[in-house]
């Protein structure tokens, strides 16, 4: 009996001590694919958002007069505003992608031009809200505006609080509108890492046409412009090994290169190099400057530079025939290199050449039983290099970035950029369609890929 | 896509090699503290894990009840990997039975995680992450097994160690509209058929004081096959079916051959041993994942290019230690040392695939307790044993072959502190 009841116990005791631990555990390195897209980048302009001329200006009306409550993200904002550029209202959208990820809570009522909270009944909505019945949205009951939120009115008739999108103040029958986002072309991000988070220099093409070098401070997916630098396009920044930057940027055919203590101040512009576009600015070990551009064949070629910033002696360092491999065979054009050097953990100082391609990454799809070609679209590649940049050797599993839609369509992604925040990589690319003519606007991946 | 073909392929799921939690630190706080090194030196309860032979060389029952705990200071290019705890239970149990001059045993090794029966994670291959050490050290090992001792010269045992796999018909749903409405509705069908393989022992006495052992486990794994198949009807815009196939080893324990002998001088015993553990068979190290579209509009799957991913079998020896004083009438006191060197199985990873592993120094140390005549339940002698185990990661640095890869090298090491410690009860 004593020996029976001793084994029980000791069978009991091996049950204790049973508890959870979260559900994915261990680090997650980053690796240059796959990768994550989370969307279009953030970038205010005083209250509005910057995005795709497609989409164009708009905002609400009635509501310039008095700023929303400040934000930093949705939930620092009442029920059915969302956080738009610092600041609680109600958000106007066009598209799915501005009321924020599909598990954030809002969609875009695409008929009333407005994110909404989803709701199937009343009680999925907060209190003074009612599950608009056939439209599945919540809103909110009112008897007078004071009982709406910012960007709102009370419609005296449906006894709802409403929101009228608008692109000017003439859209508003004598109120104002109050721009939530600003068309403009957003292209060639270059980001460094700043003590207060993310610098991104970049190009700015408003409706006027003409290019210009912004910079805009951020957390690396959301950003605040902070001033027009240069007239000018496709600018790439580096540090210098005293701390202070180095700026090349194209202004017609030509290169030019500025400098700055600081990332805020920069020197006049001076020439760089005739002859070139899209620069990639890099400084080696020995403090030499070098810059990767597209040559007028069509080449990524490396120039080595003074330390005043004046380039010359080309190699060509890759061409559209020795970036093409197997997988990705018949790149014609090649764009928007960007070079970012690494040290393997072996001691190999290593370069790491990401770049624009147009080609077919793709095999032939079969709609409806017909074999049918995928069209060439702009792609994201990478390269690697072990002799400085002189020559460089594509991934054989390139492209390492090509977002496809509905299964068969794919559009381009152009002017990659790629940021080391220690546990995680940012890349910075240009949504545009299939042959890069047409830009919508800028975006950012992250590396790893994270389990949804 | 070929870089998306991959991620739906090579990259997306690794299959993982691993040991269990008892063949990483050994089966209960004695062995532990030997570094691991029981195979001629375990007896009665402790041995149903390293040879089984040796339940049989206890006269009495035995019950044994251990709790362990790993911490993981492990890093992955300078950085906390944030390997998964080992933490769990530890149950041995003899039973043998005297008939004539034959003893006859049956023995049980049980090792129950905290946190889990087992478990299945899978990341990209390209990126780091440790093969053997990793979360799925925590799974559940059962091991049943028989022994006959005849005299005091042999002793011959036999087993199965014991795990499951996860298949069957999967999850199948159904999306789509009709009659106007939507549709949609799911159904799973998933088991759990046990798989065991082969476990045997020996152990020859030609002195009293000398033991010579030899042990052989099969090779085992988890086989998850999983199929996801998905109906959709959308009339006008897509219709037609998924299926999503996958199949991956997890957990595998390789073919393992120990060799050991242990000598006993009067109140110190040494005992030394030799684990050949047979890696280079493990040809599944990356899964095999199917894709088949047929929705009438979809792109044909781009064939993955699978690299050939081999490890090295490994060779491991141990060393251990043990002295025992009488302390007075009611208490015995042990103190234990053992040494292992663990070579890496894994090739140096300048490929495509990135799984991280390290040579391994193993130290242990521990002490134990018989405590005698205590109270009237146990005549017998109560054992209160604990050890401490060091497993000192050798630092290693990996750089890729840029004509294979782009992807960047990495960097792995880190240390791992195991304490343990249990009671073994004979009746």
């Amino acid at each position: 009996m004593m020996r029976t009841l001793a084994l029980f116990l000791c069978v009991v005791a091996a049950g204790c001590g049973f508890e959870r631990e979260a559900p994915y555990a261990g680090a997650r390195v980053p690796d240059v694919a796959p990768w994550s897209d989370l969307g279009p980048v953030d970038l205010c302009l005083a209250a509005a958002r910057i995005v795709a001329p497609s989409l164009g200006s708009a905002g609400l009306c009635g509501t310039a007069a008095a700023a929303g409550a400040s934000c930093a993200s949705d939930g620092d904002c009442k029920s059915r505003e969302r956080c738009v550029c610092g600041a609680c209202t109600v958000a106007v959208c066009d598209s799915a992608d501005e009321c924020g990820p599909a598990d954030g809570g809002f969609v875009c009522t695409f008929s009333d031009r407005r994110c909404d909270r989803a709701c199937d009944t009343d009680d999925q909505c907060q209190r003074g809200e009612r599950c608009v019945a056939g439209r599945h949205v919540c809103r909110g009951s009112c008897a007078a505006t004071a009982d709406c939120q910012h960007g709102e009115r009370c419609d005296s008739g449906s006894g709802l609080c409403v929101a009228t999108a608008c692109a000017a103040d003439g859209d508003c029958g004598g109120t104002s509108c109050a721009l939530q986002r600003t068309a403009g072309l957003v292209a060639h991000a270059s980001p460094i890492v700043t003590a207060s988070g993310v610098e991104l220099f970049f190009e700015h093409t408003g409706d006027d046409g003409v290019a210009n070098i912004w910079s805009a401070a951020g957390d690396g997916s959301r950003f605040t412009v902070d001033h027009m630098l240069f007239p000018g396009a496709t600018p790439s920044v580096a540090r210098l090994p005293d701390g202070s930057f180095a700026m090349v940027f194209a202004d017609g055919a030509s290169l030019f290169a500025a400098r700055s203590p600081d990332g805020v101040r920069w020197s006049a512009p001076t020439p760089a190099l005739p002859n070139a576009r899209q620069p990639s600015l890099v400084i080696a070990a020995d403090g030499t400057p070098l810059v990767w551009v597209v040559d007028p064949d069509g080449n990524l070629t490396r120039f080595s530079g003074t330390p005043d910033l004046v380039f010359s002696t080309p190699r060509v360092a890759l061409t559209p025939a020795t970036a093409s491999t197997p997988l990705w065979p018949d790149i014609d054009t090649l764009a928007a290199p960007f070079v970012q050097p690494y040290v393997d953990p072996d001691g190999t100082p290593r370069l790491r050449l990401w770049f624009a391609a147009h080609g077919t990454g793709t095999g032939p799809s079969s709609q409806f039983g017909t074999p049918t070609p995928t069209p060439p679209d702009y792609s994201i590649g990478l390269a690697v290099s072990a002799d400085g940049g002189a020559t460089f050797i594509p991934d054989a599993y390139d492209p390492v970035f090509d977002r496809t839609s509905d299964f068969i369509n794919h559009p381009g992604e152009l002017d990659p950029a790629v940021l080391d925040l220690g546990d995680h990589w940012l890349l910075y690319y240009r949504r545009a369609n299939a042959d890069g003519t047409q830009g919508e606007t800028l975006a950012v991946a992250s590396s790893p890929v994270t389990p949804r | 896509m070929s870089r998306a073909a991959l991620f739906f392929t090579l990259l997306m799921i690794p299959a993982l090699a691993h040991a269990n939690a008892l063949d990483t630190f050994g089966f209960q706080p004695r062995i532990a503290a030997l570094a691991g090194a029981g195979t001629a030196e375990a007896r009665g309860q402790a041995a149903a894990f390293h040879n089984p032979a040796g339940v049989a060389l206890s006269d009495d029952i035995e019950v044994g009840l251990a709790y362990s705990y790993a911490a993981m200071a492990l890093q992955l290019d300078g950085r906390d990997a944030k390997v998964t705890t080992p933490r769990g239970t530890s149950l041995g149990v003899a039973l043998p039975a005297h008939l004539g001059p034959i003893t006859a045993a049956f023995g049980l090794a049980l090792y129950l995680p905290d946190q889990f029966i087992a478990r299945i994670q899978l990341v990209p291959a390209t990126e780091p992450h440790f093969a053997l050490l990793d979360n799925n050290l925590q799974h559940v090992v059962v091991q049943p097994v028989v022994a006959l001792r005849f005299g005091h010269a042999f002793a011959i045992g036999a087993g199965a160690s014991i795990l499951a796999d996860a298949g069957g018909n999967g999850v199948t749903f159904d999306v789509g509209v009709s009659s106007g409405n939507k549709v949609g509705q799911a159904a799973i069908d998933l088991k759990l058929p046990i798989r065991a393989a082969p476990v045997v022992g020996v152990t020859i006495m030609p002195k009293p004081w000398l033991r010579v052992a030899a042990a052989y486990r099969g090779e085992l794994d988890l086989k998850l096959s999983l199929d996801i198949l998905a109906h959709v009807d959308l009339p006008g815009a897509i219709s037609g079916d998924t299926l999503i196939s996958l199949v991956a080893l997890n957990f595998y324990t390789p073919h393992t051959v120990t060799g050991a002998v242990a000598v006993d001088l009067g109140a110190l015993t040494l005992t030394a041993q030799l684990d050949w553990l047979k890696w280079s068979s493990f040809t599944s190290a990356l899964p095999a994942l199917d894709v088949n579209i047929g929705l009438a509009i979809a792109p044909p799957l781009v064939a993955p290019n699978f690299p050939t991913v081999r490890f090295d079998d490994q060779y491991i020896p141990r060393l251990g230690a043990e002295l025992r004083r009488t302390l007075g009438a009611h208490l015995d006191v042990a103190a234990r040392i053992g040494y292992a060197y663990m070579p890496s199985p894994v090739k140096p990873q300048t490929g495509l695939t990135s799984f991280a592993d390290n040579d391994r120094h193993v130290v242990g140390v521990g002490v134990g307790f018989a405590l005698r005549d205590l109270i009237r339940i146990l005549p017998k002698p109560l054992h209160l044993d604990a050890a401490l185990q060091v497993q000192q990661l050798e630092p290693r640095a990996t750089g890729k072959d840029p004509h294979v890869t782009a992807s960047p090298g990495f960097s792995s090491s880190g240390t791992i502190v195991l304490l343990t410690a249990g009671l073994e009860a004979h009746f």
